[in-house]
């Protein structure tokens, strides 16, 4: 493949990914609010990202350990189902992009494809948590298993022995399905590798293993260690075949008064491996055929600060990493691929009802596999800022009104070796029941 | 700033009620007038059946005289409580302390009269468990709960230290019901068997006397009272059919 | 990173060198900012109204304290008297076993202290009295099988059978038909459970009976049982579940 055919291909890519796969949402669950008659606030700081009460709860697996967990204290009819769907018109535009009439910006504005999360989970009994969440719903009429989980908890009587199973998230420093936005800027460090890695894994991405998870009371001290097959991978002869291992751990300080209402500190990493090798069948590789496996390496920390009032807190949140792919998964390397990255994101939640927040994404290579490749080839950037007003919530379920817009530009990646862009403006409407 | 404001506020809040209403001033009182009389229930008192005990009924028997209408001679009523309404100065508070004994399964006095300043001593005769659970008439808010577990036991306590209508119960046994009237002065009286009540000692003016029933509830009346001499006030009460 | 670090103990350092107002937990909170403390976590069952009836409240049976009254269950102050902030903060951050009423360990001192202070506007009565000073729980003696069965003969002699019954069980002669302060039916704790509501540990145990929990039947004992004697009791009441936790005394008290 040549240079120039490799690079339309990926923006192409780029530009199907940004139109088809907003990123995947899990993140709000009124069921346990019925459950538990609480409101919607008291777990999350502005829905869907979790305060510090939901972190707690869902460290506990997803109980409030007060005796009325299990399942036999509901009334009968309750049904552990949620559902969220986020009908939204967005406006996608992408520059320079090699077309048959030269280098060209293409936009497509719309009503988005409205797919939907059918999230069910809850207690099956008292210290057994489970989550099974299918998603999709689109017109494409996929739908695919995004979550699906049982989870042992406190084993031993002790909070520090949690055993998860079955496809989960991995434990992130923010979780990539509760991002504020719905605009198609995930965060990028997630799934960033050095410029031209054949490797997939992106750590947002749920993953079919098994989770050990501890943590202390109110989970100001928490770690987790997941391993699992890599998602997405081509695979091996074995189901086992793509090893991927991830780690996480964090301490809270939380403060009875002052300007710092509270400070989370955090390291996470993860090391995966990805096939170099496959059979082929007329050139396209068998699936379940791959071989020679070799590694993708990130490691970083978090930083979170919570401002102000904790009811209504400013929270920032850094998280940055260095990551490295061996260089037998690149063409063309005689060195390693690594880079640096990370992001900022701000959030104020202004009012209970209202929140505005602000992203910056940074991901840049620090040593191209290729050394004969410029620098920045690949190198990614991105704003997103937007506000969300919850017009109403109650301890059954919430809407929202989301208006959003996010710039993400690639280095190098358009027509005739440009720098591409992509501009996303949304307006939509956020529902949960 | 805001709290300074809002201190200094109810602090003006707080003289001005106290200036308006209820502080009590004592003065000596020589050759005070009396306030007398009879309360009467007019008519026939209503049937009103037995306490049916639902416990301890091996102690307690199986029912106990209701007392809500307690008729003596002549319609006489007893148990009403009678007062002199928002007295501003007179006699100092009696400061013996009153008792509430819980015997036979019920209250004893079933409504009595106290001055803000006294104490209660509140006892059991009876060999089982009781507890008194003063509670504000109006807020019900509890006052305190004593347990009295066991024959012979009593405790004392202070009233509560502003003047309240006090209802007083016994969680163990749901029937029981006493009534104490607390008041920061020391005009006011509880009819005797016979329906009479007597105020000694009131400085000479007018006065509104108001008598008040568990059930039929409270009627005013006015009265000027002169040195040394009775003013007889007398009240009737028609229960409702 | 180097600069990462000394950003956060500036965080750290400026947190840690805020003016000391908490007079301890509970104590000093803004009601102003306490409002919205309590609209994000207490609405829903409290109410908008502080009076126990939120959107939730009559779906479940232990139903949510109503405010208005300034009548605590679960204090360290003697019968009738309102409760510390300290006991407020006891409440909110460990839950109250077996009701809805969740632990707010997590939501952190500074929002318990705020909503506190938001609490204490729904009734008058926080204005016009104080709270009487916390009993003196004295140290727990060693649990032993003859401080058990002592603890059985004060459980007698008190007729705390009267409504928890013989066996302790919540069946007592006067067990029907009681009521709390609002008129809700309330029954006597079945103490076989191996869970006291406001909390398992001895000193918990013994607040309970010494203090009485005001707005409902449960009485004071404190000037019917002696201090030695409460803590038969309570090893006594221990002894009934292996569930609760033993020799945990105000020392080790959390």
């Amino acid at each position: 493949m040549t240079r120039t055919a490799k690079l339309v291909t990926t923006a192409c890519g780029v530009l199907t990914t940004i139109a088809l796969l907003a990123p995947p949402r899990a993140g709000a669950f009124p069921a346990f609010a019925r459950k538990y008659g609480l409101r919607c606030t008291a777990c999350h700081e502005s829905w869907p990202k979790l305060n510090d009460f939901g972190r707690a709860f869902r460290d506990n697996g997803y109980q409030l350990l007060m005796g009325k967990d299990d399942t036999i204290f509901e009334t009968p009819g309750y049904w552990p189902v949620s559902v969220r769907i986020t009908p939204q018109y967005t406006y996608t535009q992408v520059t320079n992009q090699p077309t048959d009439q030269g280098t060209k910006n293409l936009g497509s504005g719309g009503v988005g494809q409205v797919g939907m999360d059918l999230l069910m989970g809850g207690v099956l009994f008292q210290n057994v948590s489970f989550l099974v969440v299918p998603t999709g719903f689109a017109p494409d009429g996929a739908v695919f298993l995004e979550s699906a989980w049982v989870r042992f908890d406190n084993l031993f009587g002790t909070s520090w022995a949690n055993l998860k199973l079955g496809r989960h998230e991995v434990d992130l420093p923010v979780s990539a399905h509760r991002p504020w936005n719905l605009t198609g800027t995930p965060y990028l460090i997630y799934s960033f590798h050095a410029n031209g890695s054949a490797s997939n894994y992106d750590m947002g991405e749920n993953q079919w293993g098994v989770e050990y998870m501890g943590h202390d009371r109110g989970s100001l001290n928490r770690v987790a260690v997941s391993v699992f097959n890599v998602q997405n991978s081509p695979g091996t002869e074995n189901f086992w075949s793509t090893p991927g291992l991830y780690g996480h751990a964090t301490h809270e300080w939380t403060f009875g008064s002052g300007a710092v209402s509270a400070l989370k500190l955090g390291v996470f990493g993860s090391y995966t491996t990805w096939p170099t090798t496959s059979f082929t069948s007329g050139g396209t590789p068998i699936p379940g055929t791959g071989g020679n496996l070799y590694p993708s390496e990130k490691i970083g920390g978090e930083a979170q600060v919570w401002f102000g009032p904790p009811a209504t807190p400013l929270h920032l949140i850094v998280v940055f990493a260095h990551g490295e792919d061996d260089k037998a998964l690149i063409p063309n390397a005689t060195q390693n691929g690594t880079f640096n990255g990370g992001f900022a994101e701000l959030g104020w939640t202004i009012t209970l009802k209202n929140l505005v927040f602000f992203r910056y994404d940074l991901c840049k290579n620090s040593q191209q596999g290729d050394p004969t490749l410029p620098q920045d080839l690949n190198d990614q950037n991105a704003i997103t800022f937007g506000w969300r007003h919850t017009f109403q919530f109650s301890n059954r379920s919430e809407y929202a009104l989301v208006a959003e817009y996010s710039t993400w530009q690639t280095m190098g990646m358009g027509a005739n070796g440009l720098n591409t862009r992509t501009n996303q403006y949304l307006v939509g409407i956020d529902f949960a029941y | 700033m805001r709290k300074v404001l809002s201190t200094a506020l109810s602090a003006a809040l707080l003289s001005v009620l106290s200036a308006v209403g209820s502080a009590y001033e004592v003065i000596t009182v020589t050759n005070g007038g009396t306030v007398q009389g009879v309360v009467k229930l007019v008519g026939q008192a209503p049937t009103v059946p037995p306490i049916k005990t639902t416990k301890n009924q091996d102690y307690c028997g199986n029912s106990i005289d209701n007392p809500l209408y307690v008729v003596g001679k002549d319609g006489g009523l007893k148990n009403v409580e009678v007062f002199l309404k928002g007295i501003e100065k007179g006699k100092a508070n009696p400061t013996a302390t009153i008792t509430l004994l819980n015997t036979h399964c019920m209250f004893d006095p079933r409504v009595q009269g106290s001055s803000t300043g006294q104490q209660i001593k509140i006892a059991s005769d009876d060999p089982i468990l009781h507890n008194t659970h003063p509670q504000n008439n109006d807020t019900n808010a509890t006052i305190y709960n004593i347990a009295l577990p066991f024959k012979g036991f009593s405790v004392t306590k202070p009233l509560p230290a502003t003047p309240e209508l006090i209802r007083v119960k016994c969680d163990a046994h749901e029937w029981m019901r006493a009534w104490i009237w607390e008041f920061d002065h020391p005009y006011y009286a509880t009819t005797d068997a016979d329906g009479h009540f007597e105020i000694k000692d009131v400085p000479p003016g007018t006065y509104t006397v108001v008598a008040w029933h568990e059930v039929m509830g409270q009627k005013d009346a006015s009265a000027t009272v002169a040195a040394g001499k009775p003013v007889t006030v007398d009240f009737s009460f028609t229960p409702k059919k | 990173m180097k600069r990462l670090s000394i950003v956060a103990s500036a965080f750290v350092a400026l947190a840690l060198a805020a003016p000391a107002r908490a007079q301890g937990p509970g104590s000093g909170g803004d009601p102003v900012k306490g409002k919205v403390v309590y609209e994000r976590y207490c609405l829903s069952c409290h109410g908008e109204l502080g009076n126990g009836a939120g959107e939730f409240a009559e779906w479940i049976t232990t139903k949510p304290r109503d405010y208005r009254q300034g009548t605590f269950k679960w204090r360290s102050t003697p019968s009738g008297s309102l409760p510390t902030d300290a006991d407020l903060d006891k409440t909110i951050r460990d839950g109250i076993y077996g009701t809805f009423m969740p632990t707010w360990y997590a939501i952190g001192e500074h929002n318990r202290r705020d909503v506190i202070a938001y609490i204490k506007t729904f009734s008058a009565r926080w204005k016009t009295d104080k709270p009487q000073p916390s009993i003196v729980i004295p140290a727990e003696p060693p649990y032993s099988d003859a401080s058990v069965k002592r603890g059985r003969a004060v459980y007698e002699k008190s007729n705390c059978a009267q409504c928890h019954g013989q066996d302790a069980l919540g069946d007592g002669p006067s067990a029907h038909e009681l009521k709390d302060d609002w008129g809700n039916p309330i029954v006597p704790y079945d103490l076989t459970q191996g869970h006291i509501k406001c909390g398992d540990t001895g000193s918990d145990i013994y607040r309970v009976f010494i203090t009485g929990l005001n707005g409902t039947p449960m009485p004071s004992f404190t000037d019917s049982i002696s201090p030695e004697e409460a803590w038969d009791l309570v090893h006594y009441i221990q002894s009934l579940s292996a569930l609760y936790p033993k020799n945990y005394g105000p020392a080790a008290a959390k």
